[in-house]
């Protein structure tokens, strides 16, 4: 059993430092946004396996759902803001977004 | 019978009025001046009341969050009882004179409505203060008393000067009240409770967090009272219309932060070197102040630097534990440092400028206020029979009994410097040739009567010493040290101290400027060079000020380079910092 959830957590990690890479080097925000969702796979199997881990596997799955739902509508959010920076700036470089700082 | 009620209904009622003063306005401009006097009547007569209704510890009691010890209790014992009439009551006499004396704000564009529900707000922030026992309810209504002030001393916001005293006076005060913040916490901290009743009987012994928090409520009380080196706000707040500057100065917002120097002095009094610094910067404030009054050349700046001056020798009075003769001071200089501004008001009213150069020969075409002033210059100089003589006389002997024997000889200083500079503005105003081309005369009585209830009880207030100080040492834990005084041993103990010799020593003084020395002073404080130069401009404290806010705005420039705005930078901090928590977490899991 153990073996199982080292495996699964080490993966979770790779996935959460793979996201984190992606986000931290990449000025497409397109691209900054697929490093998000990546960490957030990441997390979600972290949960998954902490259910697992716990026999509790139907809360870990409820709240995973709950998770997914969100995440659903925080992209739709991203790429909403995006959109808006593309029609600004004819491109989508994270350096455009801080024109917005005061 | 119904004590609490009444101190609840006293704190509210100026609040509501403040609350409902919209609706008064939307029906009636013209109507909100007379709502206001309407609802400050009401405080006024709730807060006097309060006076019959002096009690011994805290009433009702409600428990908000229990867990932390925090309850929100009413302490109606004389000393906030005393402040929240004299609060109250100026801040009727105050709102009538306003009636008039306002008129024209409307016409010029400025909300009379911004006016009255402020004022109103104001003096029901200043009661809640003085009768809270909680010290977060205390930190709320100082904020509130804060708040107000520098919305009313900005009351004239076209005039750019105003809105800079304002702020000057909203950022500086803020300094103290940082201190004050942590007082409470350091507070907090040792004793487990936010009740000042509670703290004060606990008698917490002498350890490092009472130490911080015994400097921190000198802090405050050094901003909120302009003591030295945070007293540059208010001279300049003097831009605000001048009933509120005679409301800042007699009733509200001052006296808050030597009251709470007074009202925390059991607690205190066992760190080391506490009482002795409140002492020396008491002394030195008043020294300092009064001798920047000496030269200035505005009415009400120069009103502004005594009452400075005043707020020192209170500050000190509280540092010598000598409670009697400082709330008695405090109620006495509120009395005729109010009917000082009033008439001050009058005089600006009708002559249009604040110099006083530009003044003069007044005492002739406005005699009542002329007779007003003097009662109220004599008063604040300490000549027997007004109310300020004996207070300031008990100050003194109190703190020379105290054996702070520097300290009284810097006061007796200040006693001289106060005749001489309340001569000049005397002298100034209404004596010598009239140097304004305006006609000018006594006000209408909706202003003449504040005037005239505030001489007689100038003239007379001392008189009850007997029932102000029985209501000190029933209501007030033994730690306080209030003792009771009547009024036949408040004469011997004044007239038989050596001190007296300086009320004496401040009519001959004024008797020799006036006969032989006006002309040459006069000169020599009027020119702008040397030490009056020095003294005008306040000793270059602004301008060290100003500079030091030059290097803060420096730094905040160069630091403003570190924010990129560049979202891969912000997330790599954020990821550090992340990092740096967890490692804390596992090294602290660890048992490190």
């Amino acid at each position: 059993m153990t073996d199982i959830v080292t495996t699964h957590i080490t993966v979770a990690l790779v996935l959460f430092l793979l996201g984190l890479y992606c986000v931290l080097s990449k000025r497409n925000l397109i691209k900054i946004v697929i490093g998000i969702e990546v960490m957030n796979k990441g997390v979600i199997l972290n949960f998954i396996t902490a259910g697992y881990y716990q026999n509790n596997l139907g809360i870990a799955q409820a709240i995973v759902v709950t998770v997914i739902l969100i995440d659903a509508v925080v992209v739709a959010v991203l790429f909403a803001l995006i959109v808006n920076v593309f029609r600004h700036n004819k491109r989508i470089f994270a350096e455009d977004a801080a024109r917005l700082k005061g | 019978m119904f004590a609490g009620e009444i101190g609840v209904g006293a704190i509210l009622c100026p609040i509501a009025g403040a609350i409902l003063a919209p609706l008064a306005y939307a029906v009636r401009r013209k109507m909100v001046a007379w709502f206001a006097v309407f609802f400050a009547l009401m405080t006024c007569t709730l807060s006097l009341l309060l006076l019959t209704n002096i009690q011994s510890g805290v009433l009702l009691t409600y428990n908000w969050i229990p867990s932390i010890g925090f309850s929100i209790a009413l302490n109606l014992d004389a000393l906030g009882v005393y402040v929240a009439a004299v609060a109250g009551s100026i801040g009727f006499l105050v709102m009538l004179y306003s009636v008039r004396y306002m008129e024209h704000a409307e016409i010029e564009g400025y909300s009379l409505l911004r006016y009255y529900g402020l004022t109103l707000l104001f003096v029901g922030s200043m009661i809640g203060l003085v009768l809270s026992d909680s010290i977060i309810l205390v930190y709320i209504f100082w904020e509130l008393v804060g708040f107000c002030s520098y919305a009313l001393i900005s009351y004239y916001y076209k005039d750019p000067k105003a809105l800079r005293a304002g702020t000057k006076a909203f950022v500086v005060t803020r300094i103290g009240d940082v201190g004050l913040f942590i007082a409470i916490v350091a507070l907090w901290g040792s004793t487990h409770s936010t009740s000042l009743a509670a703290i004060v009987n606990l008698a917490p012994a002498d350890s490092t967090l009472l130490t911080i928090a015994g400097f921190g409520v000198l802090l405050a009380a050094i901003g909120k009272s302009a003591q030295f080196p945070l007293h540059v706000w208010l001279p300049d707040a003097m831009e605000a219309p001048t009933t509120i500057s005679a409301l800042i100065h007699a009733a509200t917002m001052v006296n808050a932060g030597v009251y709470l120097v007074a009202r925390t002095y059991p607690i205190f009094s066992v760190v080391p070197s506490w009482p002795m610094a409140v002492v020396i910067i008491g002394t030195f404030t008043a020294l300092f102040a009064a001798t920047m009054a000496l030269a200035e050349p505005d009415l009400k700046r120069a009103l502004a630097l005594s009452t400075i001056s005043q707020l020192g020798i209170m500050l000190s009075a509280a540092g010598a534990g000598a409670i009697v003769a400082f709330e008695f001071h405090l109620v006495s200089h509120a009395i005729f440092k109010g009917l000082l501004f009033l008439c001050a008001g009058v005089v600006i009213r009708s002559v249009h400028t604040r110099n006083m150069y530009e003044m003069g020969g007044l005492a002739n075409h406005m005699k009542i206020t002329n007779v007003t002033f003097i009662i109220g210059t004599l008063a604040l100089v300490g000549i027997p029979i007004f109310n300020g003589f004996w207070s300031k006389e008990l100050v003194l002997d109190s703190i020379n009994g105290a054996g702070y024997l520097g300290a009284t000889g810097v006061l007796i200083i200040t006693s001289f410097l106060t005749a001489v500079y309340s001569w000049r503005m005397y002298y100034l105003v209404f004596l010598g040739k009239k140097r304004t081309p305006l006609e000018v005369r006594d006000p209408p009585y909706e202003m003449r009567t504040p005037l005239i209830i505030l001489s007689i009880a100038t003239l007379v207030s001392w008189i009850f010493i007997s029932q102000f100080s029985s209501g000190l040492a029933y209501s007030l834990p033994s730690s306080y040290g209030a003792e009771l005084l009547t009024v036949r041993e408040t004469i011997e103990i004044v007239l038989l101290s050596p001190l007296v010799v300086v009320s004496i020593g401040s009519l001959c003084i004024i008797a020799w400027l006036a006969f032989v020395f006006k002309d040459r002073m006069m000169q020599f404080l009027k020119e702008d060079r040397g030490l009056a130069k020095a003294l005008k401009h306040g000793y270059w404290f602004d301008d060290l000020y100003r500079v030091a806010s030059r290097g803060l705005f420096f730094v905040g420039r160069e630091v403003s380079y570190t924010q990129t705005g560049d979202v891969n930078y912000n997330l790599a901090g954020i990821v550090l910092g992340g990092i740096v928590i967890l490692l804390i977490l596992i090294l602290g899991n660890m048992g490190w």
